[in-house]
């Protein structure tokens, strides 16, 4: 029974008054944690979808609504623009560009969106593995891992596309050509884990056929037939994507999308060759001053967004503090009140040998318990917090959030809310270790 | 062996109080009387260690208590003198055991709960070992301040009123045990009390006025 061993058991004895304490420190600490969490996996979200791409070209409009349309899959597009406008951009002879992706929008699945691309998007995304092989033909598809996991989508499965971008079954087009699954790509942590990816012309001619009711014949058909190994679900191999063949690919879609000027797309992704390069710099105010079209560039935008969503969350960090200092203030008013019951006790540990010094490191203690249950109840509130609230956030931001991770901020947070309970603690030991032996023991 | 020679002990603006001196040999108990007033708690927290006198000289068992200060007068108080209350006072957050473990840790000894047991068997409240000790009766507190006092072998015992709160039987039973225990423990043992029930049971006395 040494003194720690006493100030344990003292907080012990006392449940009550503990506890109004740890749970305003809980709070405080669940609060912070919880934002620091979201600050984090929102930056690092947005920063691995940034995918080294440096503009985004599109209709006009505001340009944040165009970034996070075209990079995050999270708002309306600002409208169409037609090929022949943007032709200079997907010509991949274009002096400043290493690379440009030519998106359509317009239809979803479950909630997710159907992506009218070309397969280059693999390349600038990262993505290297694919199960089952990547979509060479309209209405094959390829889907990200979250997309298969959440619809339950295996290679061979077909489905028929929603109009428009929410999952509204009024909406659907329950007839003509339906989509077929060729592949899922694997975990790449960026939006294409909530992308389903086709050609751009598929979702021209989802649209097509919608109004011409006419019967999509041929490019299709033989991708219908399914074999036994299909229909129970067993996996395809995992292979790595032929980035070559992905070229092949890519360069006959842009060269068909060309041909045809008068058809739309919602934007192009563009990489530069070099972004320090003077014309690369002034392209993006080229383009807004001289073209119907609208450049937005995603570092720009994104750092807009971060200086907004800031405020929010550093208000919410403000509160979370004042809880703090609270449950600070509240530690202090608990130890006081308890000094002076234990006036006694206090002079009883003093005869038994113990110097001031020894009473000053019991009521620490006492602090710091108390501040450690606080920390480890608000730690797990808030990993647990952020795990429940991860499902939810996922659909609006379309990536990953997760209370399972460890971030080295946390280790600031307990520094920070032990320090706050030592010096919470601090008073009520100085007070505690200045008993008076002789008259307190007198007065009995 | 406990000696003190012309102690004095000054509140603060007041004169200094004379005390008359105090020596016990080997296996000799002594009463500290006087009316109320008359400093019988202050010369007892002079002769534990809990107070400093102004001047004058307390050895004892060799050690000259009254020039340790601070650190080292707390482990002399911890290790060599036991005090017990005019009211048993314990931690409340702990059991009857724990505050004798407590005791010990505090005096710097390995915690002995074989010792500490065998201890609280020896003032029959063994069974009360596990239990929190504002739940024992006055009875049962008063045998747990002597084992408190006890448990690290001290040299000197001292007791400060410790018969006021109990009837004659208990009174007559806890100065017995008292004496039992220290004859046992070869501790001197030093009563301060106004009790007149306990006068005859000690024979060496010092007057206060």
């Amino acid at each position: 029974m040494n003194i720690f061993k006493l100030s344990w058991k003292n907080i012990l004895a006392k449940p009550l008054n503990s506890i109004m304490s740890v749970l305003l420190f809980a709070l405080s600490i669940g609060l912070i944690t919880f934002l620091t969490l979201f600050n984090h996996q929102f930056k690092k979200g947005l920063e691995n979808n940034l995918a080294g791409i440096d503009l985004v070209i599109g209709a006009k409009g505001s340009p944040l609504q165009l970034i996070l349309n075209s990079m995050y899959h999270i708002d309306a597009p600002t409208g169409n623009i037609a090929i022949g406008e943007a032709a200079p951009f997907l010509n991949p002879k274009h002096p400043l560009l290493s690379g440009s992706i030519p998106l359509s929008l317009g239809d979803s699945y479950g909630a997710f969106r159907i992506v009218g691309t070309t397969p280059s998007i693999f390349k600038f995304y990262g993505a290297t593995q694919v199960e089952g092989d990547i979509y060479k033909k309209d209405f094959d598809v390829v889907t990200g891992s979250d997309v298969a996991d959440k619809l339950h989508l295996h290679i061979g499965d077909e489905f028929y596309s929603t109009h428009g971008l929410e999952d509204n079954p009024d909406l659907a087009h329950d007839h003509g050509h339906p989509f077929v699954v060729k592949g899922i790509l694997q975990p790449t942590g960026t939006v294409l884990d909530q992308l389903i990816l086709t050609t751009p012309q598929t979702v021209w001619k989802v649209h097509e056929h919608d109004s011409t009711a006419t019967d999509q014949e041929g490019s299709g058909h033989e991708g219908h037939h399914h074999d036994d190994a299909m229909h129970n679900h067993t996996s395809m191999p995992i292979i790595a994507i032929d980035s070559s063949e992905a070229q092949v690919l890519t360069d006959s879609i842009i060269a068909a999308l060309r041909a045809q000027p008068d058809k739309e797309i919602t934007s192009v992704l563009v990489k530069f060759k070099t972004r320090t390069n003077i014309q690369s710099l002034n392209l993006l105010r080229n383009i807004n001053a001289n073209t119907g079209l609208m450049a937005a560039s995603p570092a720009m935008e994104i750092n807009r967004l971060y200086s907004m969503m800031g405020s929010g969350t550093e208000a919410l960090q403000y509160i979370a503090i004042l809880i703090a200092i609270v449950a600070a203030i509240s530690i202090f008013i608990s130890l006081y009140s308890s000094l002076k019951e234990r006036r006694y006790e206090m002079a009883l540990l003093r005869v038994g040998g113990a110097g001031p010094g020894k009473l000053f490191q019991m009521i620490i203690a006492e602090g710091l318990w108390i501040s450690i249950l606080g920390l480890i109840i608000g730690l797990l509130a808030g990993h647990l917090g952020m795990e429940l609230a991860g499902s939810i956030l996922e659909e609006g931001y379309k990536y990953r959030f997760t209370g399972m991770l460890w971030i080295p901020q946390e280790w600031w947070i307990i520094g920070g809310a032990l320090f706050v309970g030592l010096l919470a603690a601090v008073l009520p030991a100085i007070q505690g270790s200045r008993t008076d032996l002789h008259r307190t023991l007198a007065e009995g | 062996m406990i000696t003190t020679s012309k102690l004095t002990y000054a509140y603060p603006g007041q004169s200094p109080i004379q005390f008359p001196d105090v020596q016990c040999g080997e296996n000799e108990h002594a009463l500290i009387l006087g009316p109320s007033g008359t400093g019988k708690t202050t010369l007892l927290h002079l002769l534990g260690g809990l107070i400093s006198p102004a001047s004058g000289e307390i050895t004892i068992g060799g050690t000259s208590v009254d020039k340790l200060r601070g650190h080292a007068l707390d482990v002399f108080r911890g290790k060599r003198i036991g005090i017990i209350f005019q009211k048993p006072h314990f931690i409340r957050s702990l059991t009857a055991l724990e505050n004798l473990l407590l005791t010990q840790s505090l005096a710097g000894n390995e915690a002995d709960k074989k010792q500490a047991h065998l201890l609280l068997e020896r003032l029959s409240i063994g069974q009360k070992a596990n239990h929190k000790t504002h739940s024992m009766s006055i009875g049962e507190q008063q045998r747990l301040a002597i084992a408190r006092a006890l448990i690290n072998r001290p040299a000197i015992i001292l007791a400060d009123e410790p018969s006021s709160a109990l009837d004659d039987q208990n009174c007559q039973q806890m100065i017995e045990l008292l004496l039992q225990v220290a004859n046992e423990e070869k501790s001197n043992l030093i009563v301060v009390t106004h009790d007149s029930r306990i006068k005859s049971m000690i024979e060496k006395k010092v007057f206060l006025t």
